[in-house]
């Protein structure tokens, strides 16, 4: 079983759950298997296209995902995954 | 009721000497606390491109958050700075946020006096015709491809915004992205309210 940390925005699907224990072998595995239990959850992570959202990074420990093997990034028992909305904005423009 | 968040007058500071530091660049971090006590500021660099009118947190000091939670403690907050504008939040704000249970600091530095606020900011569920919101109001494009229009308070609401559909709560924004015309738009409501800051 490897921990996925969920953040406070994704909670509301997870009956208030902030980590969850999976089974699964990759980052991609993990997150289905997450929604099998909280249907919903994938939505808000992936895009129609089945990749991770611009505004969403998953860390494998501390390392971003896109910088690994993406979804594909294999997952061990003691690996940490964290769902991280991105967190941005601005100043109004004239 | 209000809701409140209690910022220590020294955490005030760092947030106003690193925004002072940081000029004309916004600045970032986001705050430790618990049960709407605010403890400690993680200050993060901007990664953001343009960083005069945006911010960006670093992903690795976002993931701080899970830290603070195994040890007890949340992200009570999240601030960043408005070097040229007011403290209140920008339709681009509104459209980025994500954190609906952290308050957003805004310390604007437009005045003499650096400023900062605290808001939430949630999401209203809506269903409305886009279209006609669109013909009843003068919106503005705030980003390319990003449109908004702002609600204020006791402002009439346009007949698009059907009342009885329609939650009363305002200020808020509506903002849509539709980065070429033919693409269909994302649209997201949003709701302002201020969050009273104390210093104890
Ligand atoms: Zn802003």
């Amino acid at each position: 079983m490897t921990t996925v940390y969920i953040p406070t925005p994704l909670r509301r699907l997870t009956a208030g759950a902030s980590k969850l224990e999976v089974e699964g072998s990759s980052v991609g595995e993990l997150i289905q298997a997450v929604d099998a239990q909280h249907p919903g959850v994938a939505a808000k992570i992936l895009d129609a296209d089945g990749e991770v959202k611009r505004f969403i990074n998953v860390f494998r420990n501390d390392d971003e995902i896109r910088s690994l093997e993406g979804l594909d990034t294999p997952v061990g028992e003691r690996d940490r995954i964290s769902i991280v909305p991105a967190m941005a904005g601005g100043a109004a423009t004239a | 009721m209000t809701r409140e968040l209690v910022l220590p007058y020294t955490l005030q500071r760092q947030i106003i000497d690193q925004s002072l530091a940081g000029k004309p660049e916004e600045i970032c971090g986001i705050v430790r606390g618990r049960e709407r006590q605010a403890a400690a500021l993680v200050p993060s660099r901007n990664v953001a491109e343009e960083r005069t009118i945006n911010y960006l947190v670093e992903p690795s000091v976002l993931m701080q958050q899970f830290v603070f939670e195994d040890a007890g403690d949340s992200m009570v907050a999240i601030y960043h700075s408005h070097p040229e504008s007011p403290a209140y939040p920008s339709a681009t704000d509104a459209w980025t946020a994500a954190y609906p249970e952290s308050v957003y600091l805004i310390c604007s530095l437009e005045a003499l006096q650096p400023v900062i606020r605290g808001f939430e900011l949630l999401d209203i569920e809506a269903d409305f015709d886009l279209t006609a919101l669109k013909q009843q109001t003068s919106f503005h494009e705030t980003r390319p491809g990003l449109f908004a229009w702002y609600r204020a308070t006791g402002t009439p609401l346009p007949d698009a915004l059907d009342r009885t559909r329609f939650p009363a709560r305002d200020p808020f924004y509506v903002v849509w992205f539709q980065p070429d015309p033919a693409a269909e738009p994302e649209v997201r409501v949003v709701y302002i309210g201020e969050i009273r800051l104390k210093s104890h």
